[in-house]
Parts: structure tokens; sequence; C-alpha cells
């Protein structure tokens, strides 16, 4: 009976034992370590690995949210707008040019007409 | 050259009492994680048990003279101590703003707990079951289950006698069997 219950015991430490080793912990940063010594001497440079390097890299990297991307849009297109009517403008002159430029032509022909007449 | 990983603790603490940084370097990769995973499991909490340790290695470099090595503690013994204390003080400072757990224990014997018969039961019960220890007992859990420590080693390190760590250690685990013994039905099927 003593026996049976010194088992029972046993075994039941044995079990709270497992159910003590499924915790694990939880991981501290990768950097950690190296951050701490950093922290000691500033002019120590942190180790930079391929993988966070990679990791730093693709967080540089900001996706617009809508709102901001539609504001940014709506933004370039009055900016490139704005730009186009003085293009327009431009043209208008341009053109004006070019046609005094053919009335001048055109006199300078009918002025060689004449004088083949 | 120099082969810094082939030195002991306290080799290596006495270069850096001689300002020797890749010495203070070397002894943080060395025991960083083993420190963090004691101050986690204490206090349960990811970034204070980071800063426990930042701090306690910064204090340890800007004065090194702090440990002694006529003393004969070895290392990390000594900042054992060390970071156990500084969870103490982080524990106190926040003890007036926590819950009192008074409700998670009557969560804890609600859900029945046994753990043990149901090897799937999420780890996150018996965490709480943990953490709901006085806190010397849950120390003391600490080093001698997770750390594995003696007891003398661990008792070295609370600063209590033998005796009194056994016995805390006792009543840790007589707490946590309570609430993870198995139900009475399955005795009954016996």
């Amino acid at each position: 009976m003593k026996g049976n219950i010194t088992n029972d015991i046993t075994q039941h430490d044995e079990q709270l034992e497992q159910l003590l080793a499924r915790v694990p912990p939880v991981p501290c940063r990768s950097n950690f370590a190296a951050s701490i010594i950093a922290n000691a001497d500033p002019n120590y440079h942190l180790p930079i690995k391929e993988d966070s390097f990679i990791q730093q890299i693709l967080r540089s990297f900001i996706f617009p949210k809508p709102a901001y991307a539609l504001a940014c849009s709506m933004l370039i297109g009055v900016f490139l707008g704005w730009q186009s009517t003085e293009m327009a403008e431009l043209t208008v002159v341009a053109s004006d040019n070019q046609t005094l430029s053919i009335e001048d032509l055109s006199s300078l022909f009918l002025a060689e007409v004449n004088y083949y007449e | 050259m120099n082969n810094l990983q082939q030195h002991s603790d306290e080799e290596l603490m006495k270069l850096i009492q001689a300002h020797d940084h890749a010495a203070f370097s070397e002894l943080v990769m060395r025991h960083s994680e083993r420190f963090y995973a004691l101050s986690y499991r204490t206090l349960f909490n990811q970034v204070d048990a980071e800063d426990i340790v930042q701090d306690s290695f910064l204090k340890l470099w800007q004065n090194p003279s702090l440990w002694q090595a006529k003393r004969g503690v070895k290392f990390t013994t000594w900042f054992y101590r060390i970071i156990i204390n500084a969870c103490y003080d982080r524990n106190k400072k926040k003890s007036s703003q926590e819950l009192s757990l008074n409700d998670q224990e009557i969560d804890i014997a609600v859900i029945g707990l046994a753990a043990i018969e149901n090897p799937n039961q999420s780890l996150s019960d018996i965490e709480i079951a943990l953490k709901a220890l006085p806190e010397r007992q849950r120390v003391a859990l600490n080093l001698c289950f997770y750390e594995g420590l003696t007891n003398q080693q661990a008792a070295d390190v609370m600063q209590v006698k033998l005796k009194a760590l056994q016995s805390l250690i006792m009543r840790a685990k007589t707490t946590l069997k309570a609430q993870f013994k198995p139900t009475e039905e399955s005795h009954d099927e016996r």
C-alpha cells in the first residue's frame, strides 16, 4: 500500500516535470547580445547578418496607404494639368508665330509669282 | 592570437576589469541568453526581461569592480543573484499596477487543469500557473529545473539555506500538482 503511494508520488513528479519541460522561453531578439555590446561601446558596430540586411532593405520600401496614394495622385494630376495648360499656351504662341511665318512665305510666294508674270 | 572563448568567466572578468571590451563581448555572447531565460521566466515579460539583462550587463561594464574574485564566488552565481534582485525590484514597482491574481487562480481551478492527461493542453495555462506562484518559489523552481543548478547552487544564488530552498521547491511543486492533478474521474476509472 505504502509502495503504491510512493510510486504514485514519483509518477506524479515525473508528470509535473514533463509538463514544466514543455514551457519554452520566449526567444530574445536575434541581435540581443550584439546590442548590449554596442551599448557598452559606441565604437562597436553591430554585425549585419545577410537575412537581417535583406529584411532591412525590404522594410525600407514603404507601401503607401490608399488615402495617401489618392491624395498624391491628385496633386500630381493637378500639377501636370497646370503644366499642360502652360504648354498649351506655348503651343498657341508657337503656332501663332508659325502662322505669321506662313503668311510671310505666302507673301513672298505671291511676290515671286508677280515677278515672273 | 588570444582566444577568449577558451577563457573562464572569472578570467574574462579580470580582463573586463582592465577595460577589455573584447572580453566583455565574449561574456555577453556566452551568457546573455541564459540570463534572459531566467529573467523571462521570473517576470513573464519579454521587454522587461531584456531590459534587466541589458542594464545589468551595462552596469557590470561601467563598474566591473563590483565583482570580486577574492570572495570565491563564481561569476554565474553572482550574476544570477544580480538578475534575480533586479527582477524582484521590477516586480515591486509593477505590483501596484498589476491586477490581483485571485481571479486567475479561480479560473485555473475551473479549467480543471488536467493537462497531465491531455498533452495538447495549451502552454499558456501552465505559464499562468507558474506566474501565479509566489515569487521566491518561482525563482527556486526556475533555478533548479530550468537552469539546471543543484539545490546547493540555487541556495547560494538565493542566499538561503539548503533546507529553505528545498522547502520552496516542495511548496511550488505541491501547488502546481494540486492545480494540474488528474481529474478524480480518471482515478475512478482505475
